[in-house]
């Protein structure tokens, strides 16, 4: 082909023009989506004792069946039950839809895909007994961020929007957003309001209910939490083999780890190891007061002692080299095997586990108990927020539109035990689900298929200790967390709704990273005190100084 | 003196060669082995993938489909794989007829809005609108809940237009003269001098369309609230990137592994694409490469 270059369209693009275009189209495109998102928070606080007025009075609900082994209503036990009950009660009677109205909800997705109506029996079902019509736009919980991004910039949020507590840390201004979209409850449920009209939503924990004041005003409604973060679990079925005893110490645990490991054998002491280390040396939450100030738990000696003992074990070669080389490993995939012997998680990967590896001849996971980094020690178990997610009632609607909106909310709150919690969680009994011969719900094809988590996110619910399909793991909950409640993080900050700065929670990542990279010898143990000074410097001193206010503020120092 | 040629051009010694084999070898494994792990494990059985504790490297106790079976048993997958196919095609068809309209006229000199037009080109290269303007564009348009919104805002690629732009500006000018001596107009040339002359730059960019329609969830997940109407991407990407049960896994003693399913997905989604770049392959470099460095 010729060239023709000497024929092509005279046109230039002068750098600096180019430049100065990019530049201006930069700051239009920023003005244009800045509705949230760049900085995160910059951080605000509220006592549940000043916003007394505005949260619900705390109401024990008295409709539900007993628990076999009684919970804490604080909720650092949950209840326990050993078998289902023969009867689940039904707790609501009066209609819950009322106005004829579909209800549009927006919620998030952890699960495979679910037909949308009107092909799904399980919505049309529900929304039969509702009385009326929940349509979702359910969302990749993955992605939930830009899915509550793009809405609340756009304004046409849904009646009903579920946002969880750890996606609102990234929006900055959100009290402010939430308080120009989203409507006022306290109207509807401060004092004894709720416990009158809405029963369910009346006995979650007042701590939960504080968490969803937003901006000074109760937008939200909480989805209670459990106040533990993670626990050490072990291959007992190992241990038995090797004729072990699960450790009461870290000394012991150093022991039994020595003595599980054999790579010869393709078998390591842990599949994963952080954060319980942390908690048997002592390392706060977060924050702790010593000497009537407060101490980041970067700052403390446990960190660095707990970085120290993770590093002489990564050395001893007593970490699977999978989680040697990646810490986001699936580490349940390494203990699945049988390829180590330790590994931390979440206490719902209990009974997750024990349902991915039913197969596997042996299997048997168990929790560890707290322990103390010495004999006769006390260990610090950290305590989560008292609740991770709220559901949101778009602003602006009509009194009995938010009122109904409420009653949903209430309905889909109810606990273990109920009808309605059957309804919620497995569908229609004998068409979505089946109770098997333990008395434990199995979804059938249909119900695979159709059934997804989605009423459930219209509300909160109170927790249940009940996968008593699996022998013992009931009572051996109820035991671990009776135990380890003795030890939750004694918090400066215990009860106030504080939301951390966007800077401070910038920062974690890195550190984390930072510490992982001298657990892998990429870092030397002596380092750790030059990073911890260079975050005092950049973040640790002004959040020490904005958590100071806030506990003094609250009378905590 | 003795004329020299690039060292390009020389015969390659013997341990050239071996080095050239060794290294083609090397990146063909490097490509192959993940392929093959990733077909291996969708096809192993539970006990294989809970003995090795992730990604089945050696054959085990032989072959199962049962993770592609319980995949396509999923009415919502199966309507899925229409929406997909349907959504690429029509995509596919109206990027490309959109971009070979565009970059013709672009190619042109003196057409109407001719240097403007361009520069807002070149510009989407360094500037990307964002999400929630373009969210609230389209909201604006009223395609929410709508197929042509996982179509429209991907409508036209910046750097397929300058591709095909190029392309077209490499073709002699004196095939355009005597096709208007001819007595030819614009939508002549373009279709009976220039498509039939930029087959090669065409079916690149064609592919590039196709697989960025196919493999597209994001639009999928901010603009369709139904679903129904969710394409394969979006879909699968549920059943990947999640850890929780698969249908028709949770309960079912005979259920394959999610491991092996997730595997399966991948599979399903990177098999299009591979069906289809030998095809293609053969234009890549009259398409990219000429297209890339003329203009």
């Amino acid at each position: 082909m010729g060239d023709t270059s000497s024929k092509a369209p005279n046109f230039k693009i002068q750098r600096r023009g180019l430049f100065q275009a990019s530049a201006a189209g930069a700051v239009a495109a920023s003005l244009a989506g800045c509705a949230a998102l760049d900085e995160g928070p910059e951080g605000t606080a509220a006592g549940s004792d000043e916003l007394a007025d505005l949260l619900p009075t705390y109401t024990p609900y008295e409709g539900g069946i007993e628990p076999d082994l009684p919970g804490q209503p604080d909720g650092t036990v949950t209840p326990g039950f050993l078998s289902r009950p023969a009867e689940p009660v039904k707790a609501i009677t009066e209609p819950v839809m009322t106005t004829g109205e579909d209800i549009t909800a927006i919620t998030p997705l952890w699960n495979p895909t679910p037909p949308g109506l009107p092909d799904n029996s399980y919505f049309t079902a529900v929304n039969e007994i509702l009385g009326g019509t929940v349509v979702f736009n359910i969302a990749d919980g993955n992605n939930y961020l830009d899915k509550i991004t793009t809405t609340l910039a756009s304004g046409d949020v849904p009646d009903m929007f579920q946002i969880p507590g750890w996606e609102i840390i990234n929006l900055s201004d959100f009290g402010e957003a939430a308080n120009e979209l989203f409507a006022d409850l306290s109207p509807y449920l401060a004092g004894d309001k709720a416990a009158k009209d809405y029963p369910l939503l009346a006995s979650y924990p007042t701590a939960a209910w504080a968490m969803g004041v937003f901006g000074g005003k109760l937008l939200g409604i909480p989805w209670e939490r459990s106040p533990y973060t993670n626990a050490l679990f072990t291959r007992q079925d190992i241990l038995d083999e090797l004729g072990l005893e699960q450790p009461k110490n870290l000394d012991e645990l150093l022991a039994v780890a020595e003595e599980v490991n054999d790579p010869s054998k393709n078998r390591w002491a842990f599949a994963s190891l952080d954060n319980t280390l942390q908690e048997v040396m002592g390392v706060p939450t977060l924050w702790k007061v010593e000497d009537g100030k407060l101490v980041h738990k970067f700052e403390t000696e446990s960190f660095a002692a707990a970085i120290e003992f993770v590093r002489n074990v990564f050395d001893k070669g007593l970490v699977h080299p999978d989680y040697v080389a990646d810490r986001n490993t699936n580490a349940k995939e390494i203990i699945g095997s049988g390829q180590a012997v330790f590994f931390e998680d979440g206490l719902g990967a209990w009974h997750e586990m024990f349902q991915t590896y039913r197969n596997v001849e042996g299997f048997n996971l168990q929790i560890v108990d707290p322990m103390p980094r010495e004999p006769g020690g006390t260990p610090t178990i950290w305590r989560d927020d008292p609740a991770g997610m709220f559901c949101f009632i778009k602003k602006d609607l009509s009194e009995e539109r938010v009122k109904e909106c409420l009653r949903l909310a209430n309905w889909c709150s109810t606990p273990y035990g109920t009808v309605e919690y059957d309804l919620v969680s497995d569908g229609v009994e004998g068409v979505h689900f089946i109770v098997d011969d333990q008395g434990v719900p199995q979804r059938t094809e249909l119900g695979q298929t159709e059934v997804a988590p989605t009423y459930m996110f219209l509300s909160g619910r109170s927790n249940a200790n009940m996968k008593f399909q699996y022998p013992g793991m009931v009572e051996r909950l109820h035991e671990w967390e009776t135990n380890a409640a003795a030890f939750l993080d004694p918090s400066p900050f215990q009860g106030l709704r504080i939301e951390m700065p966007s800077d401070l929670a910038a920062e974690n990542e890195p550190m984390k990273e930072a510490h992982h990279e001298i657990y892998r010898g990429q870092r030397e143990v002596a380092e750790w005190a030059q990073i911890v000074d260079d975050w005092r410097a950049k973040v640790g001193d002004s959040a020490r100084e904005y958590y100071t206010k806030i506990a003094e503020d609250n009378d905590r120092l | 003196m003795k004329a020299t040629r690039p060292a390009w051009e020389e015969k390659p010694t013997i341990g050239g060669q071996a080095l050239k084999g060794t290294s083609i070898v090397v990146i063909a494994l490097l490509i192959l082995f993940p392929l093959y792990t990733i077909a291996l494990t969708s096809l192993s059985s539970g006990e294989t993938v809970n003995r090795v504790g992730g990604l089945v490297i050696w054959p085990g106790d032989g072959v199962t489909f049962s993770a592609y079976e319980q995949m396509f048993r999923n009415p919502v997958v199966l309507r899925s794989l229409v929406v997909s196919l349907a959504v690429t095609a029509v995509g596919t068809v109206i990027s490309v007829v959109v971009s070979i309209l565009g970059a013709y006229s672009l190619s042109r000199p003196g057409s109407f809005g001719h240097k403007s037009i361009l520069f807002s080109v070149l510009l989407m290269f360094v500037i990307f609108p964002g999400l929630i303007p373009v969210y609230l564009w389209v909201s604006a348009i009223g395609l929410r809940d709508n197929y042509l919104a996982i179509i429209l805002p991907m409508a036209v690629s910046a750097f397929n237009v300058v591709v095909l732009r190029a392309f077209f500006m490499s073709i002699p000018q004196e095939l355009f003269d005597s096709a208007r001596i001819d007595g030819a107009g614009e939508f002549r040339v373009l279709w009976q001098i220039v498509t039939p002359l930029s087959k090669a730059v065409i079916a690149v960019v064609t592919l590039f369309y196709a697989v960025g329609y196919w493999n597209n969830w994001f639009n999928a997940f901010l603009y369709l609230d139904d679903t129904s109407k969710w394409p394969l991407a979006l879909v699968l990407r549920t059943y990947v990137v999640e850890s929780a049960p698969l249908p028709q896994a949770s309960g079912l003693q005979d259920a394959p592994p999610t491991l092996a399913v997730k595997m399966a997905i991948v599979m399903v989604a990177i098999i299009p694409a591979l069906i289809i770049y030998p095809f293609v392959q053969k234009h890549f470099k009259k398409g990219v490469i000429i297209g890339a460095v003329k203009g």
